[in-house]
């Protein structure tokens, strides 16, 4: 039973591993895209509160 | 990756977002909100113009087939142009992005390639900028910047739709999105070319 338990434990944990690795992969692309778009709405902003004709 | 009604919404989304702001917060008229939606929506499905066989592709030419005459009537033509002209210009503009342009087009290009990255992004502002070169600056630069919102919007839809996350892995395509760089590296030098001549047409105009 403990082996059992033992490689599904060890399993779960690989899963666990690549889950972590795939979501930061997705995050940091994610982040990259919304810094990208953040920083264009910001600079909208900012022209915008300047006086442009 | 995300599907064709997928994008349509995350557009219309965007579109919603930025007529909103800019209506409310930024003190545009309804008609340039109601402008800056649909750029939205049509940059949200400009990227899978480069895809052989979409549904977006056949739209999107059809789409530029009506709106580029128009475009060209209104730069040569800017006191109106007589009936004749006005026939002739608006068909064959039609035919000739419809039926050849598209086909070049196609055919020098390969699904998530350079069309697909961050420097086709700022390509579809400037153009847009470019094209409201007649407007005042105001709506220039929330129209550039909402097609360049749109054009991202895609892109982060493309690479959220890569990933599977119960199954903890990633599609080939991840990471063709948002980049920098394409694949082919002429391509990818052409883009960045063409960013630096749009951006000083930019210059000029401003």
């Amino acid at each position: 039973m403990e082996i059992v338990i033992g490689i599904v434990c060890v399993l779960f944990f690989i899963w666990l591993l690549r889950f972590v690795w795939t979501l930061s992969k997705l995050i940091f692309k994610l982040l990259l895209g919304v810094g990208i778009v953040a920083t264009v709405i910001a600079g909208v902003l900012f022209f915008f509160n300047s006086s442009l004709p | 990756m995300a599907g064709f009604k997928q994008h349509i919404f995350g557009g219309m989304v965007t579109g919603v977002g930025g007529a909103v702001l800019s209506v409310m917060t930024l003190g545009l008229t309804a008609s340039q909100g109601a402008i800056a939606f649909i750029l939205a929506t049509l940059a949200s499905i400009i990227p899978d113009i480069d895809s052989d066989t979409s549904k977006p592709v056949r739209m999107l030419f059809g789409y530029l087939g009506i709106l580029l005459p128009i475009v060209v009537l209104h730069i040569f033509y800017p006191n109106g142009a007589s009936m004749e002209t006005l026939v002739l210009v608006l068909v064959l503009g039609y035919i000739l992005v419809r039926d050849i342009i598209s086909v070049i087009f196609l055919k020098f290009t390969s699904h998530r390639g350079i069309i697909h990255s961050i420097p086709a992004a700022v390509i579809c502002g400037e153009v847009t900028y470019l094209l409201f070169r007649q407007s005042s600056l105001k709506p220039r630069i929330l129209f550039a910047c909402i097609c360049f919102v749109g054009y991202m919007v895609h892109l982060m839809m493309d690479e959220i739709w890569s990933v599977d996350l119960m199954g903890a892995s990633i599609k080939r395509s991840f990471g063709s999105a948002i980049t920098f760089v394409a694949g082919n590296k002429l391509k990818t030098i052409l883009a960045y070319l063409l960013i630096a001549l749009l951006g000083m047409l930019i210059m000029r105009v401003a």
